[in-house]
This record gives structure tokens, C-alpha cells and sequence, in this order.
């Protein structure tokens, strides 16, 4: 398990929250307990990475209750929920919002830990995502007006002839600031020009970075 | 006596008949005795209208010494017929009124009229205290017939003693009772007689109870006795003095009635109260099911995982944490193990026993089993404690059921309710009047609408779409049964609040810590 990723336990019983950080402490994972929803968007900071282990029913914020405001905030993180019995309804609510699973009370460790995994790793996944998309708008931001265009219709597949054409410049001059763009960005290959291309547009056609939707 | 008068009379005056006559009916009379001939004669009734005798009533003595038939033309009686002359005087009792009349019937006219006529109201005088005398005697007579038929027919069993505790008097109902004569009980001492002879343990109870009576106080008791046919009767059983003018006892009265009939119709309407009451909290567990369940999931839950981790850390090596693991495990063990305890209460059947106990204490549990549902309906239940509560004697099952009731109702208030957060049952318990205790459950529901208020504690009236409808009138039974009340009212800012009281427990029952 990862050591910079936080299981956030979240559930009014003390009892279960005992028992899973005993659990999670034995394959040395760290977590942090919170009995109520309130009490973990209190302490929330949104760049802590890992996921979250939720209970579907608590007094005054329910499972579904916290997840909504989560969303509603633009956190991503993966939620397990935790339910008992005839909890399923709400289970199939909370996966229709996108919840990544729910596990039913009382839990097999396999179960429980193999989820927990799972959950670690599309956060990481998602942070790794999240950081070459920083890395690549940090890039995009380095290059000059000239190097954008050229960068946008050679990603687009125009011939240098073509780009030339149309900026008015020599195809020299193209290839001059295609060279420039490659270094700049990174890259080697035109192939991995089109991929950078391809995830700017992703990223700017999700508006913000975090927005919770699907 | 009356005889040997009109004898002595007639034969004085020469004359054929003599009466004593009173008067029965207005303008009626008939004779007492009659002398008639020599010899004793019939009872004659007859109209006094037109005869002398009506004068006599009228004006007082009279005296017709010759021609009598000449002059009471209109004398329909044969009460002088065929006589010459009459001798008659009122007989006046003491309150001077005129109840009759001695009259003497000659069969020639009179000698001397004076001298008869002063006989004869010598006479009258005399008569007067006979008849008086025997009037007395009537009534006595029938004054105590008439005791003795409403003593005989009265309900209850019962008898008079003397001071000392000897039967002077046993009416019927009492002999049958047990198939006794009045020669079987009457001058015998009341715990000597074969109602309580057999009954050695109960023979001193009732000796006490007489001499208690004899030295002024009433004595009242249920007891067991057999009847006639060896059946066990229970009586309410009461002895009490009769005291004179002057504050002296000089009779005991002993009553009985025969309330087994009413005990066994109470004891079965008890145990029909029980079934009712238990069928209602199984039906109330059946309701509750989905939230007792989970109520004993969470320990469980606790449980696996306190062993898996357990069994991760002995695979490797790690016994560091160990003990507290196990502590832990037992913990919740036993936490499982409570909820499933107050379920088992509220499952028994039959009543348990009425125990003094501190009301906080059985709220708290109900509120404990009401938490269940309250957590799946997202609703907080809060517990104001009173302070200085008095102890109740109660059968706790049956009370936490009337709490949990009421619970279940406010929750149910809220469910139907919009689903707004933050909602609670406020349950309190105070002490009221110093004499009571009132437990109250406030929701802030939807309140009871009028057309329900008259008829919310009648069986199978419901406001919601489950249930039977019997919560409220099996609460009202139970609460009736403890000797308290129940009733609700709407609060001002919304909701509903529903109150019981119980009495609190007597003194010598209450157990001081």
C-alpha cells in the first residue's frame, strides 16, 4: 500500500472504525477516523490524496449526504461505501453518483482490502493524470504565440507547406519553430506531439481540472 | 282481658252485646273483641255511617237509653240489631286521637243512663291501654319481621355480633353460604364457628379483626373460605362497630361479600391485558426488525475485524497489541449481546413481576431499543433525565413498551414528515405533584389532526398507513392497569407531545440506597 495515500474512514460507530484502522494498521496502511461527515469536511483538504470509506447511514449527514457535497466541491476521490443490511437502495443511489463499490458489514478483509487497492490506485492514477496535465499546461504556457500555432496545425496533421501557407512564414521558419515546440514540450516523436494535443484538448474541454462530472 | 271487660260489662248493665272496635279504614270500622250473648262473638267489620257508633266518633261519649232502632233508621250494620239501647265511649290514645270505640248493646231500655255511661267510659279508658299496649307489640313485631327480611335478603353475607364476638344474629345468605343453620353459628364466638373452625390460620386473623371491632375500628380484608360445596371463595371480608347515643359499641356488624366472581373476571381480563400486550411488542420487534438487525451488525462487524486483524498479526509475530485486540473483541461481544437482551425482554411472555425501580433506568433502555429505528431513519433521540425521581413500582417490560410506543410513534410522526435533517424525539422524565411521575415524548411532526384526538387511544385507530392501530390503546391499558394516566397534546411550535404518569412507589416499598 502507499505510503503518501490516507484511507479516510468515516462512519458514526466507533466500533467499526476501531476494528478497520486495526485492520488497515496491520498491512500498514495509514488512515484517519472521522464519526460524522461534518467532522471529515472539517478537516478536509483536497490535496490529501487516497480514498475514502464511507458509511451509507449516520445521524444528521448520511453517506449519500457527504458524497454529494463532495461532489458538489469537485473532489474526486474514490468512495467505498460501507452498508448493512436492506441498505441496497441507497448502495444503488450511491453508485449511480459514481461511488466505485460498496461493501456489505460485516466485511472480508479480502473484500475490503482488494477495494481499498483498487481505490488507491485510480486515485493515483488520476493524481498522476492530474500532474502530467499540470506538467503539460505548465509547458503549453512556455511557448510563444508563434510556436502555439504552429504547434496546434502540425499536432493537427497540416504539412509544413501548408502551415507555412497560412502563417504566412517560410516553411523554414515552420520548421524552426516545430523544432522549438518538440524541446519545449518535451517530445520526440510526432506521435507523442498528437498526444499532447490530444490532452490539452481534454483538459480544457473539462473546464476545471475537478469538476465531478461524468 | 279485653273478653272478661265486655263480660263484666254486659252483665252489669243487663245488656245482650259489648264491643271494642277501632278504626281501619276512614268511616270503617270493625270490632276487636265482641261479647255477644254470653259468649264471645265474630269479627264484624262495618260502615260506621248511620250507625251510633258515628256519633260517638263524632261527639264523644253517647248514651240512647230506649227506641234505639227508631232513631239509627239508617243503620245498615247488624251491629246493634234488634236492641233497645246504647252505651258507647271513644277509646283515645295517647296523642288524643279517637282509634276506636267501646260500645255496649241493651236489649231493654236503661235503667240508669248515667251510670252506664260512666262505666263504660271507664271502661274506654282501660281499653285504650290494652290496645295501645297491643299496637306497640305489632309494630315491634313487625318491625323486626321486616329486619329480618332485608337482613336475610341482603347481598352481602352477614351478622351481628355482641361485644365479645358471639353470633347473635346470621342472615340467611351467610348460613347458605357455607350450608349452615342458625343454631350452628348463633351463640357461639364468630371464630369458633364452622365458617372459620376449619381454618385454623385464618381463625386468628378473624379473632383479631372482632377484638379490633369491639375496641372501635373497622376491619376490612380480603379472605379465602371455602363454600357449602368445597369451592374457594375470596371475600371481602369487614367487621365494624355499632356504638349508642352515648359512643359505647354494643354490637359488631360483620359483612362479607362474595367477590370471587369479580376476582376471577379481574385476573382474567389481567391476563387477557398480558396476551394483548405481548402480541403487540413481538408485533412492535417484527416492525423494528431492520433496525435491531443493524443494531447488532455494528458489533459484529467490530468483532470480524477485530479477528482478522488479530489473525494478520499473529501471522506476523506481532503480539504487541494482542491483549487489547481481545478486550476489544469482548467488548463488542457483549455489545451484541445487550441488544439482543432487550429484545428477549420485550419478547417474554406473560407479565413479569411489579419490582420498585428507578424509572430513568427502564426509560433508558427503551430508549436504547427505540435507537435502532431512530438510526435508520436518521432521527436523534434525547434523554432529559429528571433528577430526584421517586421509585416506581411497576412491571418494567410493560412500561418500557409505553415508552417505546410513544418512541416509535414521534419517529413515525417525522418519517411521514418531510425529510428534514436534524430531527429528534425528546423523551423527559419529572416528577409531578410529588406524587407522580410523568414521562413525556415530544416530536416535531406533523401533529395530530382533531378528527383523530377522540379517538386516538380506541383499538385499530391509526394515523399511519402500517400498523394495527393497537399501540396506543394497549399503552393506555397498561398505563391504567399501573394506576397512572396518559393523554397528548399538540405543542405550540408543531409536533406532538404524548405524557404518561406513573405513581410513585409508597414509601415502605421504596428501597432507600
Amino acid at each position: 500500500m502507499n505510503d503518501d495515500q490516507t484511507v479516510f474512514i468515516v462512519d458514526d460507530d466507533e466500533g467499526v472504525r476501531d476494528g478497520l484502522s486495526l485492520l488497515l494498521d496491520t498491512v500498514g496502511q495509514s488512515c484517519e477516523l472521522y464519526e460524522g461527515g461534518q467532522e471529515f469536511l472539517d478537516a478536509y483538504d483536497g490535496e490529501k490524496r487516497g480514498c475514502l470509506v464511507l458509511d451509507i447511514r449516520m445521524p444528521r449527514m448520511t453517506g449519500l449526504d457527504l458524497q454529494k457535497i463532495l461532489l458538489e466541491m469537485g473532489s474526486r476521490v474514490p468512495i467505498i461505501f460501507i452498508t448493512g443490511h436492506g441498505d441496497i437502495p441507497m448502495a444503488v443511489e450511491a453508485m449511480r453518483r459514481g461511488a466505485l463499490d460498496f461493501i456489505r458489514k460485516p466485511f472480508r478483509e479480502h473484500d475490503l482490502l482488494e477495494r481499498i487497492n483498487e481505490a488507491l490506485s485510480i486515485d493515483e492514477d488520476a493524481h498522476r493524470k492530474a500532474q502530467d496535465r499540470q506538467e503539460l499546461a505548465e509547458k503549453l504556457t512556455s511557448l510563444s504565440e508563434r510556436e502555439r500555432e504552429v504547434f496546434e496545425r502540425v499536432a493537427d496533421g497540416h504539412m509544413n507547406k501548408v502551415i507555412a501557407g497560412e502563417l504566412g512564414i517560410s516553411e523554414r521558419t515552420v520548421e524552426v519553430h516545430r523544432g522549438q515546440v518538440m524541446k519545449k514540450l518535451g517530445v520526440r516523436t510526432l506521435a507523442q506531439l498528437v498526444r499532447a494535443k490530444i490532452d490539452m484538448e481534454l483538459s480544457t474541454e473539462a473546464g476545471q481540472p475537478h469538476d465531478g462530472t461524468r | 282481658m279485653l273478653y272478661e271487660l265486655l263480660a263484666a260489662l254486659t252483665s252489669i248493665l243487663g245488656a245482650r252485646r259489648a264491643y271494642v272496635t277501632e278504626n281501619y279504614d276512614p268511616g270503617m270500622s270493625r270490632t276487636v273483641a265482641s261479647w255477644e250473648d254470653g259468649e264471645p262473638g265474630p269479627v264484624r267489620e262495618y260502615a260506621l255511617s248511620g250507625t251510633p257508633c258515628a256519633a260517638v266518633m263524632r261527639h264523644g261519649a253517647q248514651v240512647v237509653d230506649c227506641e234505639l232502632g227508631s232513631r239509627y233508621t239508617l243503620d245498615q250494620s247488624s251491629i246493634g240489631y234488634g236492641c233497645e239501647s246504647f252505651v258507647g265511649s271513644p277509646i283515645v290514645n295517647r296523642e288524643g286521637e279517637k282509634i276506636g270505640q267501646i260500645c255496649v248493646f241493651g236489649a231493654r231500655p236503661l235503667h240508669d243512663p248515667e251510670m252506664a255511661s260512666a262505666l263504660v267510659s271507664l271502661a274506654a279508658v282501660r281499653v285504650s291501654a290494652e290496645l295501645e299496649h297491643r299496637q306497640e307489640q305489632a309494630a315491634v313485631a313487625r318491625s323486626e319481621a321486616g329486619f329480618r327480611a332485608v337482613f336475610d335478603q341482603r347481598l352481602h353475607l352477614a351478622g351481628i355480633l355482641s361485644v365479645e364476638g358471639k353470633v347473635l344474629e346470621a342472615n340467611q345468605k351467610s348460613l347458605d353460604f357455607a350450608g349452615l343453620t342458625r343454631e350452628q353459628v348463633a351463640g357461639h364466638y364468630y371464630w369458633d364457628t364452622p365458617w372459620w373452625s376449619h381454618l385454623p390460620e385464618k381463625q386468628q386473623r378473624i379473632h383479631d379483626a372482632v377484638r379490633a371491632a369491639a375496641a372501635g375500628e373497622t376491619v376490612r380484608f380480603e379472605v379465602t373460605c371455602p363454600r357449602f360445596d368445597g369451592q374457594l371463595a375470596t371475600l371481602d371480608f369487614s367487621v365494624r362497630p355499632i356504638m349508642d347515643k352515648e359512643g359505647e359499641t354494643v354490637f359488631l356488624v360483620t359483612e362479607s361479600d362474595d367477590i370471587t366472581e369479580r376476582k376471577l373476571a379481574e385476573e382474567e381480563a389481567r391476563q387477557h391485558r398480558a396476551r394483548v400486550a405481548h402480541v403487540a411488542r413481538l408485533s412492535t420487534l417484527g416492525e423494528m426488525a431492520a433496525g435491531i438487525a443493524h443494531e447488532i451488525n455494528q458489533p459484529l462487524t467490530a468483532i470480524s475485524l477485530f479477528a482478522q486483524a488479530a489473525r494478520r498479526m499473529v501471522d506476523s509475530g506481532n503480539f504487541a497489541r494482542m491483549a487489547e485486540v481481545c478486550h476489544k473483541l469482548n467488548e463488542h461481544a457483549l455489545r451484541a449481546s445487550d441488544v439482543v437482551e432487550r429484545m428477549q425482554t420485550m419478547a417474554r411472555q406473560g407479565e413479569s413481576e411489579k419490582r420498585v425501580v428507578d424509572c430513568n433506568e427502564l426509560i433508558d433502555s427503551a430508549v436504547k431499543l427505540a435507537e435502532s429505528e431512530a438510526r435508520i431513519h436518521d432521527i436523534q433521540i434525547e434523554f432529559d433525565r429528571g433528577d430526584g425521581l421517586s421509585l416506581v413500582s411497576v412491571d418494567g417490560v410493560q412500561i418500557q413498551q409505553v415508552a417505546l410506543n410513544l418512541l416509535r410513534n414521534g419517529m413515525e410522526a417525522m418519517i411521514t414528515d418531510s425529510g428534514v435533517a436534524g430531527r429528534s424525539v425528546a423523551i423527559r422524565t419529572r416528577m409531578r405533584d410529588g406524587n407522580e411521575i410523568e414521562i413525556s415524548v415530544s416530536d416535531t411532526g406533523c401533529g395530530i389532526p382533531d378528527e383523530y384526538s377522540d379517538k386516538l387511544f380506541t383499538p385499530f385507530t391509526t394515523t399511519k398507513s402500517s400498523g394495527m392501530g393497537m399501540g396506543l390503546s394497549i399503552s393506555q391499558a397498561i398505563v391504567r392497569a399501573h394506576g397512572g394516566g396518559i393523554g397528548f397534546y399538540n405543542n405550540d411550535g408543531g409536533g406532538t407531545t404524548f405524557w404518561f404518569t406513573l405513581p410513585a412507589a409508597a414509601e415502605r416499598e421504596t428501597h432507600h440506597e
